[in-house]
């Protein structure tokens, strides 16, 4: 029943001029019977009016009303509507743009069943309590027994192939999964299905919707069809869905544990030590929490399961303690600070863009006095003309809102396009629902924020006053003042925050870009080759084909050196080692000193301009068949003999012995600015690998080199070829894309609060000017100099601008503290990025304030004090 | 002229109502009908008449029609509907039964 009679209600509503007409059909003709039978009959007005009631929708049609009125008054304004519109656009796109990174990224669901029940475990050493190391093979069996916690648990390690065919050569990176994996993700594949336990010795695969599309355009037949891996034959069982990722965007292949199964690194039936010792931590574990199975409880069981561990194996499983973690924690760990930083350096944008536009409508008001007086004086009450202007004020915001959704599209496809590739679920950044609703809701409450100073206005005003106070700077216009002057302070203490902010970033990155890799990477090819196990089985053939492949890139003209390891700075780490220094005490297990473990050629150094500093680099005169040598880097040297009488000494990796040989600069191993671990260098022969990095030094530009350096790879063996050749400088550039997009970022949301307080300001101030041009042409017709006008109005309008520079400083000195983790070299309280930031602000404000001072001065006293 | 009594309050959907059972009629009419039944006791203005009848239309309990008068002057018939006789039903029933109520309190004392 009420529905149907707010139904009826809203058809009525639309169709009310018909309705109106029938009425006054109807009571005319009743007048007209009433008169006949001379009775008497109510007001004809005042029955149409009330009967009017029943066809309009109440709050609703005051509402209308007011958009109306609002949208009209908007229009006759069009530059002031334009300037608050593009005011807001920037604000609310910058923060609809950055939400919906936000979203893909922390908030959206994780692709897997049940997400929240999934967890990762790392081993964290005694006394390191940031690090976080996997776990060896077997414990892991061990733990799929020996725990009560979790429905299920596993493990998984990281491959990178070459996929070949008559589709062309593709790179992926693979997941290679222990037993049991895909059943605690609760995978659930597209097509086909994933690799099954049963399979741990079968070739199997899943791919990627990603490869899928591009590689198989998507045919529904790929599910049984054979791909080469590395050259070997594996058969893709199932798809997965668009988004699905685990644990990284960039991985396209899930294979079963065949790969790691039926690998020996060596030679063929040789023991695979990734599975067969204990002290390889090779395996990332993660498990799904059995029902009712708190994450506490949950750490617990696995650390008495590894205590269990660590006594029957004391030497490989000591001194470390198991940690769990939460899969969503773990998938965004190091870029939720970064997010969370730009959302909120995005509000402060927006809320200084609501500053100024709360400013702007102050002034005015002024303007609007005399309307909002007439309306009172006919009787508007003052509830309703403030809910008017609150109006307005939504409307603007929401067009504004509207124009934002523009800026967030096209902000957000610069970030899936530029930002960095490491970021996970970036690529599902896109305007949803949710997105638009939060830009709806930020647009309505920004709309509230700036709406109130002005809704306020009209509230306080009376019916009587403004008509009385005409423009003469009565009480009202001081108190107008001073809000005025409070605007301007904290406009200038949101844009030091935010400055000081961009600032931190911007310093941060210029030393990031600045950083000593410890290698020259000006004219420096890198690209890695893998060595088919089947072809290349013992020591002697590998040494044999990368010796002919060195000679042949050496013979390339421009060419000065070239050499090759297991890794590549700045990024491409293969392996770490625990070792000791021979004639040291033995350190307490877990805490063995760990280097970069990185086997060489000849040349390698050279290649990178590794500098040498003590003793010499290999040759290849050392072989598998000389005396065991190795080079260290000098962090690694300076820490055991500050003598600088490392050479000679003997470090012990794996049990063996090595004599050292030389002492090289640190080279950064792990990522540009991170910190530095030491290298242990060993002769490639004395420990082969079936892949390495190659590194080219040409004195030609290295864009023609690549074409005689494929050729070179080829001839060495025409089954070989050299995969990722870039120079070494991208390699470089891709390892600080993500400081970049932040600090580009921030650094564009730091330039935007500029712009907005340094309008703000020369608003504020040129308003005042606007304001008291019969009083200054009073001081100028009474002998106030040009100097003296101009000081006095800078006074006026820059002490909120000092009081706002002192609040924001010490706002900011609180706020910075939560980019500890996003600076590199630079600390949070940097003086000269604060007093950089304090000097930028006050100059722009000084000139912003300026202009309006200069106007002063040059007003025509006699003009001026006709005026009004 | 006998004193005039305002209505009850609810009473004048279930009078109007009423009136419209016996046949259809136009606003003035009822008003009409109304005054004279009531021996010139009860009195609608037209205020709350007109209002009554776009409340009740868009509850579906009335239909309105243009029509001629007999004397060839065209006006608003409302006819009572289906879901009014209900209406109709309901109220009178609840009517009775507050008047009832209120007969035996008043010979109570």
């Amino acid at each position: 029943m009420r529905i149907r009679e707010m139904l009826s209600r809203l058809r009525d509503r639309a169709r009310r001029d018909t309705l109106a007409a029938e009425l006054d059909e109807e009571l005319r003709l009743h007048a007209e019977l009433a008169a006949r039978d001379r009775r008497r009959m109510a007001n004809v007005t005042r029955v149409r009016e009330e009967t009017r009631d029943a066809w309009t929708l109440g709050v609703l049609d005051d509402l209308l009303q007011d958009v109306r009125y609002g949208a009209r008054v908007l229009r006759r304004n069009v530059g002031f509507t334009l300037a608050v519109v593009l005011t807001l656009a920037l604000g609310i796109g910058a923060n609809t743009a950055i939400f919906s990174v936000v979203h893909a990224v922390l908030l959206e669901a994780l692709p897997y069943a049940d997400p929240d029940r999934l967890v990762s475990a790392w081993e964290v050493p005694n006394g390191l309590r940031d690090a976080r190391y996997a776990a060896s093979y077997l414990d892991i069996v061990d733990w799929q027994r020996g725990t009560k916690a979790f429905s299920g648990i596993s493990g998984y390690g990281f491959n990178r192939y070459e996929i070949t065919g008559p589709e062309g050569v593709d790179q992926a990176r693979a997941v290679i999964a222990m037993p049991g994996l895909y059943g605690i993700l609760g995978a659930r594949p597209v097509i086909g299905r994933m690799p099954r336990d049963d399979e741990q010795r079968l070739p199997v695969v899943a791919i990627s919707y990603r490869l899928w599309q591009r590689r198989f355009a998507g045919s529904r037949s790929v599910v049984g069809r054979t791909v080469l891996l590395d050259h070997k034959p594996f058969t893709v069982v199932g798809v997965l869905p668009a988004g699905f990722h685990f644990p990284t965007p960039d991985i396209d292949l899930w294979t079963s544990f065949q790969p790691i199964a039926s690998m020996s690194p060596e030679s063929p039936g040789a023991p695979n030590p990734w599975i067969t010792k204990r002290s390889v931590l090779a395996f990332r574990v993660i498990a799904r929490l059995a029902p009712g199975v708190s994450m506490r409880a949950a750490q617990a069981d696995l650390n008495a399961a590894y205590a269990r561990s660590a006594a029957a194996y004391p030497d490989d499983d000591a001194g470390r303690t198991m940690r769990l973690q939460s899969v969503r924690a773990d998938a965004v760990s190091g870029v939720q600070r970064a997010l969370w930083t730009m959302l909120g350096a995005a509000g402060l944008v927006l809320l200084l863009g609501c500053v100024n536009v709360a400013h702007l409508l102050m002034a005015r008001m002024s303007a609007r006095r005399r309307e909002i007086a007439v309306r009172r004086a006919l009787g508007a009450h003052r509830g309703r003309v403030a809910r008017q202007l609150m109006t307005e004020s939504v409307l603007l915001a929401l067009i504004g809102g509207a124009a934002g959704v523009g800026v967030a599209v096209v902000a957000s496809r610069l970030f899936v396009r530029f930002g960095p590739s490491d970021i996970p679920r970036l690529e599902n950044v896109g305007l949803d629902v949710s997105t638009l609703a939060f830009a709806v809701a930020i647009s309505l409450l920004t709309g509230i924020v700036f709406g109130v100073a002005p809704a306020m206005f009209a509230w306080r005003s009376g019916a009587q006053d403004a008509l009385r106070e005409q423009g003469r700077g009565g009480t009202a216009g001081q108190a107008a003042a001073r809000a005025r002057s409070m605007l301007t302070a904290i406009e200038v203490a949101l844009a030091v925050v935010l400055l000081v902010g961009a600032g931190l970033m911007i310093r941060s990155f210029a030393r990031l870009l600045s950083a000593d890799i410890g290698v020259q990477s000006s004219g420096v090819l890198a690209f890695h080759v893998t060595l088919p196990a089947d072809r290349y089985p013992g020591v002697a053939q590998k040494e044999a084909v990368i010796d002919r492949m060195l000679a042949g890139l050496r013979a390339i003209p421009g060419v000065t050196a070239a050499g090759a390891s297991t890794s590549m700075p700045p990024s491409r780490m293969q392996e770490e080692t625990a070792y000791l220094i021979e004639g040291q005490p033995p350190s307490t297990p877990g805490h063995e000193p760990r280097a970069v473990f990185v086997p060489a050629t000849a040349g390698f150094n050279d290649a990178l301009g590794i500098a040498l500093a003590h003793g010499r680099w290999f040759t290849t005169a050392d072989d598998s068949a000389s005396a065991p040598v190795a080079i260290v880097s000098r962090s690694l040297a300076r820490r055991y003999f500050p003598r600088d009488d490392a050479v000679g000494h003997r470090i012990i990796i794996d049990a063996g012995p090595r004599t050292i040989v030389g002492v090289v600069n640190d080279a950064a191993y792990e990522g540009v600015g991170a910190p530095l671990t030491p290298q242990v260098y060993v002769p490639f022969a004395q420990r082969p690998w079936p892949g390495v990095w190659v590194a080219v030094k040409t004195a030609a530009d290295p864009a023609t080199t690549m074409q005689p350096v494929r050729a070179a790879v080829s001839a060495a063996d025409p089954e070989l070829d050299a995969r990722e050749l870039e120079p070494l400088s991208s390699l470089v550039g891709e390892s600080v894309t993500r400081p970049r997009f932040q600090t580009w970022l921030i650094g564009t949301f730091g330039a935007l609060a500029l712009l907005l307080a340094t309008i703000g300001i020369y608003g504020v101030i040129a308003y005042a000017v606007a304001q008291r041009t019969s009083e200054i042409g009073l001081r100028i017709a009474l002998g106030a100099t040009t100097p003296r006008v101009i000081g006095l109005v800078l006074r006026g309008g820059m002490t909120p601008v000092i009081v706002g520079l002192g609040v924001g400083l010490v706002a900011a000195l609180a706020f910075s503290r939560v980019m500890v983790s996003l600076l590199y070299e630079v600390t949070p309280t940097d003086p000269s990025t604060f007093i950089g930031v304090s000097s930028v602000l006050a100059a722009s404000a000084l000139l912003a304030a300026y202009l309006p001072a200069r106007r002063a001065a040059s007003i025509d006293p006699s003009a001026a004090m006709r005026s009004d | 002229m006998a004193p005039k009594r305002d209505l009850l309050p609810g009473t004048l959907d279930l009078l109007v109502l009423t009136i419209l059972s016996a046949g259809p009629l136009h606003g003035y009419g009822i008003a009409l009908h109304l005054k004279e039944f009531s021996d010139d006791v009860l009195q609608v203005d037209e205020g709350s008449l007109y209002p009554a009848l776009q409340r009740m239309r868009q509850r579906g309990w009335l239909k309105p029609e243009w029509r001629q008068t007999p004397n060839h002057q065209r006006a608003r018939y409302y006819t009572i509907t289906a879901a009014g006789r209900k209406q109709l039903g309901e109220q009178t029933a609840g009517f009775t039964a507050l008047v009832n109520a209120i007969h035996r309190v008043m010979r109570s004392v």
